[in-house]
């Protein structure tokens, strides 16, 4: 596309800076002169994709490999759409501009399930084939990775290759192979064969699933010579992996519009219904030094003023203390600011509060999850009351007096008491505002209360759960609302019809691929938006291609059952999330990883074999 | 401490970058060149700019100036130069840091370059239409009403140069903190009078004092 081509497709558009490309950092190389184009997808907004680190890690990575040139791709927003279709445009890379049809091998990155709809849109406006069985050579070579892999079989028919796991290793291997494959004039089947053989990558059309008549999986079998089960690939140290020396610096405001430094992967916690904790099992951090380091790095190349510490709860980082204080050194002098996402309350102490004030005072979040003691204890989310009101009473003293907690409806075992007692944990905050001798002046107290609906997820020790009936859910919102008795506690909640069908995908089998088409022909698309958002669609593509929503949302399984998703192996056992399950159904809980290992598999990942000197 | 002024066009896909966003893309040039810039105090300290006459989204730049405060006095413009070069995206050049002569208000002029295309009837019928000795416009006033003006005695300078595919109309307006005429108004006013055309490109060329000295 020529620049006069771009003006002329931008005519009208909202915020004309998603689509131009052009940033400080971004990467342009001669397309004469490389081996191998990589076109990567980010099925939602630029605002949105842009604010996420994988993709940020595996941009740098690919483009520092020779003969390979990667590019960013995200899906039009509606009134985009219609200006691609108007000058009969496809979807393009911001870096060079070509359709992605004219890309080598198109990767998408899949965050959420609700972004299925956007991958098939995103292909279909650009004229690729959907299914994988109709591109036939090497050329569009169809690939997704992140976290909704652990259970692909969804989207199983579109795509030719998922990549399980962390992919800065195994994204190296494979695409030198591809290389290799496109300059020998290798065919598309030899070539998947042999990516195979490299850990973590699964092809899904080298496996066949046959079903019993009630649905359910009868088994899964391996094409000859295929790995069964598919391990996922886990990065060994943290110290020497790939990491960027710059991102590229979006013109526009994005959602998270900062350097992001990655602290540690995995979560010593444990909690139940949290994928993200299993999936990335086991821990491995960073060492203070090189976090500092790189992130500094980071801020001398982009120019942020702004730099978060990221992982799944930045303040079990067993190094904090040494960090922060060495990074004060010299954020404090380039006028840097730290934010610290994903506080955990129990660890919020004055002296943390402190230094994070220095650098940035922000509203504080504190993930709860549910309202009472005993079912914190099924969900192993080990807060016990008094340290979550003494951290709230920290946070005041800090002159935080907003605070916002977050919590799951929906849980397993969760009785109307339990939606009560979120509403009475409000208040006895508030109160304990009011109780503090040496409360801020003239400054009135807020909670601020906003509700999830819960998901059973793949690789989880509720993945055998039923979620709840919408009717459910609602009823409960209603009722936690009318159990209020002050204004100074709000509630807010997000449509959880959208739950529902997140509740079908984490869980589903390939026989899904049809409803995922059928809604896409019926024009679902930005399913995550509620302004795009229509359950009639879903209703009928279900309907249509005679699959039901219950059977996959609302449907308790069996031990015995096959799950879609048990020969993709990530580490953790199933022997470990049965017991788990009914620990949890005991009420049970289980300490943390450091504190003591719950023998859950994931250290066979590890080259020692251990996880903390406990394993 | 002492203030400069970076000289630089905004060309290419930087054209698509609003003056908001251009304000916080040069904080982080600013800071990607480790000059020893002038932080304002306070809550959310960031570096000190202030922009000669913000640019439409759309619009190109052959001229444009940004100035900023330094804290070492003995550093040379030169050196200014070849930092700010290596710490702006390709799109943004900076041609010359200065010390600045005149200041922010004292712009009053700027010189635009529109091409259009369009077939050689409406090149005619446009020509003649911007050529009438009165183009009324609809335009708010400073007190946000609606007023109706006659654009044509503010244009201080037109040239009409016919092109393969339309025209290239050359412009100089009054632009500036006493009177600012954006050529969008001029374009509206033609494509109300029935002229069908597109618009190709509309740059900046140039920003004049009250007496055409180039701003500088
Ligand atoms: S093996 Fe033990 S220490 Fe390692 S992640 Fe599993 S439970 Fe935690």
């Amino acid at each position: 596309m020529t620049e006069l081509q771009l003006h002329k497709l931008l005519r009208g558009v909202q915020k004309p800076g998603r689509y131009t490309g052009g940033e400080l950092n971004s990467v342009v190389k001669n397309k004469d002169a490389v081996d191998v184009r990589f076109a990567f997808c980010f099925p939602d907004t630029y605002e949105i994709g842009m604010s996420h680190l994988g993709m940020k890690i595996l941009y740098a990575l690919l483009n520092d490999m020779d003969g390979v040139w990667c590019e960013r791709v995200f899906a039009p927003w509606v009134d985009m759409e219609q200006n691609l279709r108007r000058e009969g445009m496809g979807v393009y890379a911001l870096e060079s501009l070509d359709d992605i049809a004219q890309f080598d091998i198109i990767g998408f990155t899949l965050q959420y399930e609700l972004c299925y709809t956007n991958m098939l849109h995103m292909l279909d406006l650009s004229g690729i084939p959907l299914h994988s069985k109709d591109r036939h050579s090497l050329h569009n070579l169809v690939v997704v990775g992140g976290p909704c892999t652990c259970n692909a079989e969804p989207i199983a028919d579109f795509v030719d290759v998922a990549f399980l796991g962390e992919g800065e290793e195994q994204m190296v291997q494979f695409v030198q192979l591809y290389k290799e494959y496109k300059a020998n004039g290798a065919d598309k089947q030899s070539f998947l064969k042999a990516a195979a053989q490299i850990r973590g990558v699964y092809v899904p059309s080298l496996y066949t699933v046959s079903y019993h008549p009630d649905g359910t999986v009868e088994a899964v079998t391996a094409e000859s010579g295929a790995p069964l089960p598919i391990q996922k690939y886990i990065i060994q140290d943290l110290d020497t992996a790939f990491y960027p020396k710059d991102f590229v610096v979006p013109y526009i405001e994005v959602v998270h519009d900062r350097a992001v430094e990655e602290v540690f992967r995995g979560c010593i916690r444990g909690c139940r219904f949290c994928q993200a904790g299993m999936i990335y099992r086991p821990v491995r951090e960073k060492s203070w030094e090189t976090v500092s380091k790189q992130a500094k790095c980071l801020c001398d190349s982009t120019g942020y003023e702004e730099i978060s510490l990221s992982s799944l709860s930045t303040s079990d980082y067993s190094q904090l203390e040494p960090l922060l204080n060495d990074m004060l050194e010299w954020t404090q002098q380039d006028q840097v600011n730290i934010s610290l996402p994903s506080l955990r309350i129990d660890t919020f102490s004055p002296e943390l509060l402190e230094k994070i004030s220095r650098v940035r005072k922000s509203g504080l979040i504190f993930a709860l999850v549910a309202g009472r003691q005993l079912l914190r204890e099924v969900i192993n989310k080990n807060l016990d009351e008094d340290v979550i009101l003494q951290s709230c009473e920290t946070a005041f003293r800090g002159g935080h007096c907003n605070v916002k907690l977050y919590f799951m409806l929906g849980l397993p075992t969760e009785t109307l008491e339990d939606i009560e007692a979120i509403g009475q944990l409000g208040q006895k905050i508030v109160n304990r505002f009011y109780a503090m001798p040496d409360k801020p002046k003239g400054r009135g107290v807020q909670v601020s209360i906003s509700l999830a609906t819960f998901v059973p997820k793949p690789h989880t020790p509720f993945q055998w759960m039923a979620q709840d009936k919408l009717q459910t859910i609602r009823d409960k919102q209603r009722h936690l609302v009318e159990s209020l008795t002050t204004r100074k506690i709000s509630v807010s909640w997000h449509e959880s019809q959208a739950s529902v069908l997140e509740a079908v995908f984490a869980r589903g089998d390939r026989r899904l691929s049809k409803v995922l088409c059928r809604a896409h022909e019926l024009g679902c698309k930005f399913d995550g938006w509620h302004e795009c958002f229509d359950m009639h669609k879903w209703e009928q593509a279900f309907a249509d291609c005679g699959l039901s929503i219950e059977f996959y949302a609302n449907r308790e399984r069996s031990y015995e059952e096959v799950l879609p998703w048990d020969h993709l192996d990530y580490g953790i056992t199933k022997g470990f999330l049965k017991r788990e399950n009914e620990r949890a159904k005991a009420a049970q809980t289980t300490k943390n990883c450091r504190e003591q290992c719950a023998g859950c598999g994931a250290n066979r990942l590890l080259r020692g074999g251990t996880c903390f000197e406990n394993c | 401490m002492k203030t400069v002024r970076l000289i630089y066009q905004k060309t290419g896909r930087a054209k698509y970058i609003s003056h908001l966003d251009l304000n916080r893309l040069m904080q982080r040039v600013l800071k990607r060149t480790r000059l020893p810039v002038w932080y304002t105090e306070g809550f959310n300290p960031h570096a000190f700019v202030t922009f000669a006459l913000p640019l439409s989204l759309g619009y190109e730049s052959r001229y444009d100036c940004m100035d900023f405060r330094i804290l070492n006095d003995d550093l040379r413009n030169d050196q200014m130069l070849q930092v700010l070069r290596r710490a702006l995206p390709p799109d943004i050049q900076a041609l010359e840091v200065i010390d600045p002569v005149l200041k922010a208000k004292e712009v009053a002029f700027a010189a635009f370059e529109l091409e259009l295309t369009c077939d050689t009837d409406t090149a005619a019928q446009l020509t003649a239409f911007l050529q009438s000795d009165h183009i009324l416009v609809e335009k708010r006033n400073k007190k946000k009403e609606i007023i109706t003006m006659d654009i044509r005695s503010k244009i201080r300078q037109m040239e009409i140069i016919p092109t393969e595919d339309g025209l290239q109309i050359r412009l100089l307006l009054p632009a500036g903190p006493v009177e600012n005429i954006n050529p969008a108004l001029l374009l509206e006013a033609a494509e109300n009078s029935g002229c069908v055309f597109d618009v190709r490109s509309v740059v900046r060329e140039m920003l004049y004092d009250k007496n055409m000295n180039i701003f500088r």
